[in-house]
C-alpha cells in the first residue's frame, strides 16, 4: 500500500515543492527555444498534480480493505453497491475519501464555471463582430470601423480574426500577413482551450504557487507558439516590425497602469525574434517530454490499475 | 442569405432610423426582401441579446437599436483592449501597447538588425 501511495504521490512533487521549481521552469531559457515542450510539461504538471492528489486520497481511503489498492477499490465499490456503505473504513479513511471526492467536485465546478463564462463571452464577441465589422474576403478577416490599432482573434469553432481600420492603415501588406498568420495560429491551435484549464486551476487554488505561475507562463508560451508559426511563414523581421509598429502607442496620452506588464511581454517577444541563438536545437525537449511522461505515469498507473484488474484479471 | 448577414442588415437599418421601426417596415426596406416573420424572429433574438430595444405600439412593436453603432464598436474593442484576467481565453490579442520609451528602444533594436526604421 505504501508503494501505491508513493506511485500516486510522485506526481505531486511539483505541486508540493512547487514555488521555487515552478519559478525556475518559468524563467528557463530553453522554454523560449522550445515553447511546445515547455507547454506539454506544464500540462503534465497540472494534469498529474490533479490526478495524483485524487489518487493519493483514494489509496489512503481503501487501505484497510485490502492489501493491494486495486482490490481495495473493488471491495469498496462492491460494498457500496451492496448497500454496506463505508463499513471497515476509519474516520481518517473516510476523510481521505472525502478529500478525493471534494477535489473532483471543486475542480469540476471551477472548470465548468470558467468555460461557461468564456464561451458566453466568445459568443457575445462573435455577435458584435458580425454586426459591426465588415468581412474582408481579401484578408479573410473582419474589419472594425475604428482608427485605433488592434488585431485579435475570437477563438471558437467558428473563429473570427478581427482587425481595425487603424491596423490596416498602419501595416504594410507583408506585416499584415504576419499578424494574420499569428492570429490564425491561435485560432487553429485552439489556444483558448489550452489556456482554459490553467485559468480554472488558478481560480480553484489561487494560493497555490504552481497554479499561479502556470497561469502566468502558459499565455506567454502560447504567444511564442503563434509567433513561431507566423515567423516560419513570413520571416522574423517582418513579424518583429509588425509587433513594434502595433505596440507603439498612437500619439496622445498613454494609459498608464497596464503598460509595465505589456512592456516586458513585447520586449521579450521582439528580443526572441531577433535573437538567432534562440533557434538552435537543444536537448531540452527530450528531457521535458520524459519528465512529462514520468509525472503522468504515476497517477495514471494508480487510476488505471483498478480498471485493468477488472478487464484483464477479474476478481 | 445567412442569418448573420440578416442580423447585420437589420442593425444597419435600425441605426439609420433612430426614431425606430416596425418589423414590416424593415422587411419591406431590406434589399433581400425577407419575410416579416423572419425579421421578427431575428429582432426578438437581437433584443434578448441586448442589441435592440422594443416598445409596444398598438398591436405591434416599435424596435430601436439599443445603442449607436459607434458605441457597439467601442464595446467590441473594449473586450480586445482589456487585459481581462478571467476572460483572457475569450479573445487573443496580437500585442499590447508599450510606453513611448520602450517603443523607441525597440525601434532602435530593429533598425540595428535590418537598417530600416519601422
Amino acid at each position: 500500500m505504501i508503494l501505491w501511495l508513493i506511485v500516486a504521490g510522485i506526481s505531486l512533487t511539483p505541486v508540493v515543492f512547487g514555488g521555487p521549481v515552478a519559478g525556475r521552469l518559468a524563467a528557463a531559457r530553453w522554454t523560449r527555444r522550445c515553447p511546445r515542450a515547455a507547454l506539454v510539461l506544464w500540462q503534465a504538471i497540472g494534469l498529474s498534480g490533479g490526478l495524483g492528489a485524487v489518487g493519493v486520497g483514494l489509496v489512503a481511503a481503501v487501505a484497510p480493505l485490502a492489501a493491494l489498492f486495486p482490490h481495495g477499490m473493488h471491495t469498496l465499490l462492491q460494498q457500496l453497491a451492496a448497500g454496506h456503505g463505508l463499513s471497515g473504513l476509519g474516520p481518517a479513511h473516510v476523510a481521505a475519501l472525502g478529500w478525493s471526492i471534494g477535489l473532483i467536485v471543486w475542480l469540476s465546478v471551477h472548470t465548468i464555471r470558467i468555460t461557461v463564462k468564456t464561451v458566453a463571452e466568445q459568443r457575445r464577441q462573435r455577435l458584435l463582430v458580425d454586426v459591426v465589422a465588415d468581412h474582408s474576403s481579401h484578408h479573410d478577416a473582419y474589419v472594425l470601423p475604428s482608427g485605433e490599432r488592434v488585431a485579435y482573434c475570437v477563438p471558437g469553432r467558428r473563429a473570427r480574426i478581427v482587425l481595425s481600420q487603424g491596423t490596416l492603415d498602419l501595416l504594410g501588406p507583408q506585416e499584415l500577413q504576419a499578424v494574420l498568420g499569428h492570429e490564425r495560429a491561435h485560432a487553429r491551435g485552439r489556444h483558448d482551450l489550452v489556456l482554459l484549464p490553467f485559468i480554472a486551476l488558478e481560480r480553484a487554488f489561487p494560493r497555490l504557487p504552481v497554479a499561479r505561475t502556470a497561469r502566468g507562463v502558459v499565455p506567454v508560451l502560447l504567444e511564442m507558439l503563434a509567433d513561431d508559426q507566423a515567423r516560419r511563414a513570413h520571416g522574423e523581421l517582418t513579424l518583429a516590425r509588425a509587433l513594434v509598429r502595433m505596440a507603439t502607442p498612437a500619439a496622445g496620452p498613454a494609459q498608464a497602469g497596464t503598460l509595465a506588464l505589456a512592456d516586458k511581454a513585447v520586449v521579450h517577444r521582439v528580443e526572441r525574434l531577433l535573437d538567432q541563438r534562440d533557434r538552435r536545437s537543444c536537448w531540452a525537449p527530450a528531457a521535458a517530454y520524459s519528465t512529462a511522461g514520468l509525472l503522468l505515469s504515476g497517477p495514471l498507473t494508480v487510476l488505471v490499475a483498478p480498471l485493468l484488474c477488472i478487464t484483464v484479471w477479474p476478481v | 442569405m445567412r442569418l448573420g448577414n440578416l442580423e447585420r442588415s437589420i442593425m444597419e437599418a435600425l441605426w439609420n432610423r433612430p426614431e425606430g421601426a416596425l418589423a414590416q417596415d424593415l422587411a419591406g426596406a431590406l434589399p433581400s426582401r425577407p419575410a416579416v416573420t423572419t425579421v421578427l424572429t431575428v429582432l426578438v433574438r437581437l433584443s434578448h441579446k441586448g442589441m435592440v430595444t422594443r416598445e409596444r405600439l398598438g398591436r405591434a412593436h416599435l424596435y430601436r437599436a439599443a445603442a449607436t453603432k459607434d458605441s457597439f464598436v467601442a464595446e467590441t474593442m473594449r473586450a480586445a483592449l482589456d487585459e481581462a484576467g478571467d476572460l483572457e481565453a475569450a479573445v487573443n490579442r496580437f500585442v499590447g501597447t508599450v510606453s513611448p520609451e520602450v517603443a523607441a528602444a525597440l525601434r532602435d533594436a530593429l533598425a540595428g538588425r535590418d537598417g530600416s526604421v519601422p
